[in-house]
């Protein structure tokens, strides 16, 4: 399978992710075979700049 | 998928541009684009000494990376905010910084909140009850006042910061769904200087955080992996997950919302501006830089409370 159908079976967004096997970085149509060991690497950052701005609650 | 370039193996795929390049390719790629983005904004010259705001994550570590390779004048700023929630937080992204700067010969200048004003930010935001419960209003404040001070007091010309695309995006898109127009008429890659504010500048805004992160990973740059302890929850991040859901089945939506917000707002097109009454700054008569509120700023007046509150106790 694909490195795209094995994130969309797991329900990860390509987009929040960055991919690697044994340290180099695979893209979307790289085939994985059995035993393969990827890493995903999580891309968003940040935290909260709306606290005061928004309602409370949230 | 094959680099543009040299037809290699690719390594990094840009759908937002249709382009995909290798390792080497796109490290050289990185720098060509920032350094494109830094002249068309005008953010800044070569004869500028440029404050980069460093918090030891991959955007800030990144962006001082490439201004070095650029040949920019850049020295670091890191801020530490005492956050320790058991992971060590704070003490761990300083480390990391501390050795980024000390292996590439630069100049690292350290602030430490809690030596400066006594307590950590987690405490401060307690005592001070800013922040429904979390310490990120606080945290927002103490950044900003103590980033303009120290471009201040030092000479810098100009304060640059890591905000990426997907940060853009995620401010953009929150200050859209309320209408905030005050806000909405600010946002961009450069704020101008004015009376006691440095100019900010953000010379990643145009690229994604996903190019970011592979621009750290590829050159083997070591950054803080973990998040804020306290940003869990936090809206900015739920903005920035929806709006990569957007961007999977809408390749450059992300990109297309910030550019064209920005064409749009230029060409006069958005907003009526006699409409927004402007705040009248004057100096915080204690740490001197611009306020609207009547006496002090809200940040001195919150050192104010809070040591008032620890004489007391």
């Amino acid at each position: 399978m694909t490195l795209l159908s094995a994130l969309q079976k797991i329900s990860v967004i390509p987009e929040s992710v960055i991919a690697t096997r044994d340290g180099e970085m695979i893209l979307d149509d790289e085939i994985l075979k059995d035993g393969d060991v990827v890493k995903l690497i999580a891309v968003i950052s940040g935290g909260d700049s709306f606290t005061t701005k928004d309602t409370k609650g949230h | 998928m094959k680099c543009r370039k040299c037809g290699g193996k690719a390594s990094v795929n840009m759908r937002q541009h249709k382009l995909a390049l290798c390792k080497e390719h796109y490290l050289e790629w990185v720098p060509e684009q920032t350094e494109r983005f830094i002249k068309k904004y005008e953010m800044f010259t070569h004869a500028e000494k440029i404050l980069v705001a460093v918090s030891g994550g991959k955007d800030s570590l990144a962006l001082w990376d490439i201004l070095q390779r650029l040949g920019y004048q850049a020295d670091g700023l890191y801020l530490g905010l005492g956050i320790d929630e058991g992971i060590n937080y704070s003490h761990e992204s300083q480390r990391l910084t501390e050795k980024f700067a000390a292996e590439r010969g630069l100049k690292l200048h350290v602030v430490d909140i809690e030596k400066e004003y006594g307590q950590p930010i987690p405490v401060l935001a307690e005592i001070s009850h800013r922040g429904y419960g979390k310490p990120c209003a606080v945290c927002g404040l103490a950044k900003r006042h103590e980033m303009n001070r120290m471009a201040r007091d030092l000479g810098y010309d100009v304060l640059a910061t890591g905000h990426n695309l997907d940060d853009e995006a995620a401010v953009l898109f929150g200050n859209t769904l309320s209408w905030s127009s005050e806000y909405l008429l600010r946002q961009g890659p450069v704020l101008p200087a004015s009376d006691g504010l440095a100019r900010k500048v953000k010379p990643l805004c145009r690229f994604y955080e996903r190019e970011m992160t592979a621009y750290s990973l590829a050159r083997g740059i070591e950054y803080i992996y973990e998040e804020c302890p306290f940003a869990e929850g936090a809206q900015s991040i739920y903005y920035k997950e929806l709006l990569n859901q957007l961007e999977t089945t809408r390749p450059g939506a992300k990109l297309t919302f910030y550019l064209r917000f920005l064409e749009a707002r230029k060409r006069g097109d958005l907003f009526v501006e006699q409409n927004v009454e402007r705040a009248h700054l004057h100096s915080c008569p204690k740490c001197g830089q611009p306020t609207s509120t009547e006496d002090l700023c809200s940040f001195c007046r919150m050192i104010d409370k809070v040591q008032n509150i620890a004489v007391t106790e």
